[in-house]
């Protein structure tokens, strides 16, 4: 009697760490249905990246990364990634070494469906999993290649094995108990399925912040194409081209912006900046004044306005512009 | 007056610190408002002053360094970082998840498993140890 209770009590704990005391979950042909998508798929050309001790960050970076065809090697990654005393890598520097790429990091929508979609992009999808339990956390990065319906598959790359088949259950436990989070690597031009808009901005944003303001400007670009009316996007893509010293592209954006949003006093500061680099100091005035009248008391956007002001005020008079300033019409500033 | 002497004496010998150890600061060029401070004063109708976000660098430099990371790596790093990123990691670097997965550690949880198998008696593949 006592034997069996104690049997019991192992199987029970057994049971508890390998299942993970989770509901039933739906299956992946209930998920596909009506999607579109196949009942199976497989990004078999996705390239494969033995990990090292400790280094699938490096290794699924590289493996989305590469799919996105961008030549680089886990080794390459590993210095930009690895954080040696955690024997392992943080999320946020995935997302950033992949800007040192000039690819965008999108995080797509939490959720299987989600990234099911992706891959029928034929997008591979960058995904942490907790491989051991929400007390004990194992973290580990994989990169989704494919599903298959008929047996309630993922296929992964994972960790040394080439290609892992995993039931969708247990694929959906280890994700979910990392917060389901999932990454794709996106390419100037190309959107994840179903955007989020701002996300998406946010993203490029972030890009441009790093420095690559070349390729911030492609990815702006798009984004207007896709979302037309965005003010970020075109704030952003003024100081992409400001930041590369493309002052007059600068300003058109910022017009642009302004003829959306006139109330706009972060707009009408960074096109005073632009037409006082010009040498357009009658313009950069009157837009001056424009922003001081919308700008909120104390904020960062008014202390900045009154610093441009001021620099105007002080400077030696300019030299005749390069280009042609805009001037007052009864109309507005042309 | 005097206090805002202060301030920009600071941020200039903050600056100068920064520069001698190689961390430019990834802010916008003087005069125009940078999307990412746009974004963040939208979010949080603030904007978070400059030298805490050098602050953040700086500590978080620090604890890369102190972690193992080449220090000839780290400033282009901390470089793709956002402020916020920054923020993040200054406050949490130690608890993020770090997946590395250690496979061993995998190995290891399968032989806990199989230790409490063995040891209340539902399986018995250890007989012989």
């Amino acid at each position: 009697m006592h034997t069996y209770h104690i049997r019991s009590f192992g199987l029970i704990v057994v049971v508890f760490l390998l299942a993970g005391c989770t509901g039933s979950r739906p299956a992946l042909d209930s998920m596909l249905a009506g999607t579109g998508l196949p009942a199976s798929m497989e990004l078999a050309d996705t390239p494969f990246f033995p990990q090292e001790a400790f280094q699938c960050g490096p290794a699924a970076l590289a493996t989305v990364l590469v799919a996105s065809a961008v030549n680089v090697t886990p080794e390459e990654l590993a210095d930009k990634v690895y954080l040696p005393k955690r024997q392992g890598s943080l999320q946020l520097e995935l997302v950033a070494a992949s800007r040192r790429y000039q690819r965008l990091p999108y995080r797509i929508d939490p959720e299987l469906p989600a990234l099911l979609a992706e891959l029928g992009a034929g997008r591979p999808v960058l995904v942490l999993q907790n491989l051991g339990l929400a007390s004990y956390p194992v973290w580990h990065y994989a990169v989704v290649i494919g599903f298959d319906a008929s047996g309630n598959t993922i296929l992964l790359r994972s960790g040394d094995r080439e290609r892992i088949v995993m039931k969708t259950g247990k694929f959906m436990r280890t994700w979910e108990l990392a917060d389901n989070w999932a990454l794709v690597t996106l390419r100037p031009g190309e959107f994840p399925i179903n955007p989020d808009e701002s996300r998406y901005l946010q993203a490029v944003a972030a890009l441009e912040s790093a420095g690559q303001t070349g390729s911030a400007i492609n990815f702006y670009t798009a984004a207007l194409e896709r979302w037309p009316g965005s003010t970020l996007a075109l704030f952003g893509l003024g100081n992409s081209y400001y930041l590369q010293g493309d002052l007059q592209l600068a300003e058109t954006q910022y017009r642009r912006l302004l003829a959306i949003q006139p109330g706009n006093p972060a707009a009408r500061n960074n096109l005073a900046q632009v037409l006082a680099d010009r040498g357009c100091d009658a313009a950069a005035f009157a837009e001056v004044d424009a922003g001081l009248a919308i700008a909120k008391p104390d904020s960062p956007i008014r202390d900045s306005l009154l610093e441009i002001r001021s620099k105007l005020i002080n400077r030696p008079s300019a030299g005749e512009p390069e280009a042609p300033c805009p001037v007052a019409t009864e109309f507005g500033w042309r | 007056m005097y206090q805002l002497f202060a301030r920009r004496l600071l941020v200039g010998v903050l600056s100068l610190s920064l520069m001698g150890t190689g961390i430019l600061p990834a802010v916008s060029v003087a005069g125009i408002i940078g999307t990412q401070s746009m974004i963040e004063m939208e979010q949080a109708g603030t904007d978070r002053a400059r030298v805490e976000s050098f602050i953040d660098q700086e500590n978080v430099r620090d604890q890369m360094i102190s972690m193992g990371v080449d220090p000839a790596e780290v400033r282009e790093r901390l470089a793709a970082l956002t402020d916020e990123e920054l923020r993040i990691l200054n406050s949490n670097i130690d608890n993020l998840p770090a997946g590395g997965s250690g496979l061993l550690v995998v190995i290891g949880i399968v032989f806990v498993v199989l230790l409490i198998l063995e040891v209340t008696g539902v399986i018995d593949i250890f007989k012989k140890v």
